[in-house]
């Protein structure tokens, strides 16, 4: 087994001393009591002995180098091919702090700038001045905003295949960009539960006749019944930005709708301060908008929770992509035999299987309160 | 465009069926005193992109209470609300 | 030097003697002189230094024998976390070099007052005041020892002193 040969201490107020010389080299003998080097302080130079015999493995401090008093000065082992343990540190400088993930100076330039770090690519896992830079001059100099990730990080190369480059719409760009949030941030996972549909079909019905409603209001009234679930569980309505979570005040919800060619997430913002009719008809409202291409841009933007359906186009299941900043995304679709699916894609960084699986056991079924 | 009852149902039906086509379903023996939601002819979706292209078409903003089956459930009932909102009858 | 700016002082001199730094070579290793001002008495004779960045992200006021610890720091934040780091090192504390600290240190982003002794009531509070008077309009912070009796076991003592890491910590706080 290798034995150390420490740094002594030479005198109490010195913490560090510097390493003279050593008198003997890598693969020699050397007997216990030996000198083997020296150590100097301003005051005085010692030597050093072995405290045991053995062959000399290898040296951890340099001659000049100053080194901790305490730290391992060289390896003695009792045969010469033997391994030295794991190497420490000894520079001071090294050894006093670990690197940060993102530099002061980058975390500077980014307030300055109003970005958000998750927006920059690490260079060897640290986001340095020269990653945050390097992220400014991809934007084209311009300021970015700080909370979309509008663009992809990589540029794709074209294919090696004949083809026509053809320009998106607003709607293509936007649904681009929206959905880059998941695969940059989001760590997204995907559960589904089994449940009875009769109960809702019946509780909606009861709901549309009441009301003498035009639209069928299930998925408003299952949408409703998330806000519900959401300001009890307030995981449910958050996000993560940097190593904290980010718990939304109002509940936003968005509902995917697909008009036309163009697929939105329309918003109802703080759609926990309405009470269900109010709920229904204000989602009406925004979906009626999108159905006519006319979302504003608050209606098109904000969601902390999302629900998405697939039922029209008779889908049995569907895994939506998370919108930005948000960690739940409902996924309905169309039932068979009085059975449906009930699912729910979320950000594992938020929310864990079993609370997903809670939640949608929850919103499986009306409330009838 | 006629502002005539019965030219205005033709053109919403002939809207539906459009619509209803997208999701595979046929609506050409929709009836004018059918209740259209009630059909499943065309889903919520696509009663929502029906209601758009209806007030749209016929330059008449609705508030979300005016959506309900009374003014908006059949086809006679939307051309007649066409009809009240214009000042025609 | 110590001598023969003591000798050209007309009133008495206090030497604040730090054993520590005996060992230190007489080695200007980078400092400058700041220019002595007319209003500041015996300054130059004793006068102020200055190393490091003159664009710096965080300026660091220290003296004595907590400077080698500052210097430790800056290398630190300079390696590690990429600021531009700037030293300034009175040698005279009172009288206090005031128009030339304030010429120094009136339009840096932010100060750190790093001293050995117990900070509160002392020449960092002073400093930092003088700064505040006169306008001063960015981040400041100290640093030294807490109001309590200095320990005599070594590693209690170590706990107590300000060390490198200690720095950093404060300059990444006013960031």
């Amino acid at each position: 087994m290798a034995t150390a040969i420490y740094v002594p201490r030479i005198n109490n107020n010195d913490d560090e001393v510097k390493v003279l010389a050593f008198d003997v080299a890598i693969g020699s003998k050397v007997e216990n009591g030996q000198i083997v080097g020296q150590v100097e302080t301003d005051k005085a130079v010692l030597d050093v002995t072995a405290a045991a015999a053995g062959f000399v493995l290898g040296f951890v401090a340099n001659p000049d180098e100053v080194v901790k008093v305490g730290s391992v000065m060289l390896w003695l082992g009792e045969n010469v091919d033997e391994a030295i343990p794991e190497p420490q540190e000894t520079s001071l400088l090294r050894s006093t702090a670990k690197n940060s993930e993102i530099t002061a100076k980058a975390r500077l330039l980014l307030a300055q700038n109003g970005l958000q770090a998750e927006l920059v690519t690490p260079i060897d896992g640290r986001i340095t001045v020269e990653a945050v830079e390097r992220y400014l001059a991809a934007q084209g100099g311009a300021k970015a905003e700080a909370t979309k990730a509008t663009e992809s990080r990589a540029t794709d190369v074209l294919p090696d295949v004949a083809g026509n480059q053809v320009s998106l719409s607003r709607e293509e760009k936007g649904m681009a960009a929206t959905v880059t949030w998941h695969r940059d941030f989001a760590v997204a996972g995907y559960i589904e539960i089994e449940y009875e549909l009769g109960p809702w079909v019946e509780y909606a019905k009861q709901f549309q006749d009441k009301n003498g409603l035009l639209m069928p209001p299930l998925l408003p009234l299952m949408a409703w019944r998330l806000i519900q679930i959401a300001q009890e569980k307030t995981h449910l309505n958050a996000t993560i930005v940097g190593n904290k979570r980010y718990e939304y005040s109002p509940v936003n919800l968005g509902f995917t709708i697909q008009a036309g060619e163009a697929l939105y997430l329309a918003v109802v913002r703080n759609a926990q301060t309405q009470d269900e009719l109010g709920f229904v008809n204000a989602l009406g409202d925004v979906l009626r908008r999108a159905a006519g291409h006319n979302l504003k841009e608050s209606e098109a933007s904000g969601a902390t929770i999302g629900f998405s359906s697939m039922e029209r186009w008779k889908v049995t299941r569907h895994i939506p992509i998370l919108s930005p900043h948000t960690s739940l995304m409902i996924a309905h679709a169309a039932g068979q035999g009085g059975k449906g699916v009930l699912g729910a894609s979320y950000d594992h960084r938020v929310l864990n299987g079993g609370q997903v699986v809670a939640m949608l056991k929850k919103l499986a079924v009306p409330n009838k309160n | 465009m006629s502002l005539n009852k019965e030219a205005i149902e033709a053109a919403i039906k002939a809207r539906i069926v459009e619509i209803a086509a997208e999701t595979g379903d046929d609506a050409s023996e929709l009836g004018v005193d059918e209740i259209i939601p009630a059909t499943g002819l065309i889903d919520s979706t696509g009663l929502l992109e029906l209601i758009a292209w209806y007030e749209k078409t016929y330059q008449i903003p609705l508030a979300q209470e005016e959506i309900n089956i009374d003014n908006l459930g059949t086809l006679a009932r939307m051309a007649d609300f066409v009809l009240r909102k214009k000042g025609l009858i | 030097m110590l001598i023969n700016a003591s000798a050209c002082w007309p009133n008495p001199t206090l030497f604040l003697e730090h054993k520590l730094l005996y060992a230190e070579k007489q080695d200007s290793a980078g400092y400058e002189e700041i220019k002595a001002e007319a209003g500041d008495l015996g300054a130059d004779l004793f006068p102020t230094l200055r190393a490091g960045s003159q664009d710096p992200d965080i300026t660091l006021l220290s003296y004595g024998g907590m400077l080698p610890v500052a210097e430790k720091a800056a290398r630190l934040l300079e390696e590690n976390e990429e600021l531009t780091v700037e030293i300034i090192a009175p040698a005279m504390l009172a009288p206090l070099p005031r128009f030339a600290l304030l010429k120094a240190l009136l339009h840096r982003p932010r100060i750190l007052v790093v001293e050995e002794a117990h900070h509160q009531f002392g020449f960092s509070a002073e400093v930092l005041a003088m700064l505040m008077e006169n306008g001063y309009r960015g981040k400041v912070a100290r640093l030294g020892t807490a109001p309590v009796p200095i320990a005599s076991a070594r590693s209690l003592e170590s706990a107590q002193l300000p060390d490198e890491n200690a720095i950093v910590a404060a300059v990444l706080d006013i960031l």
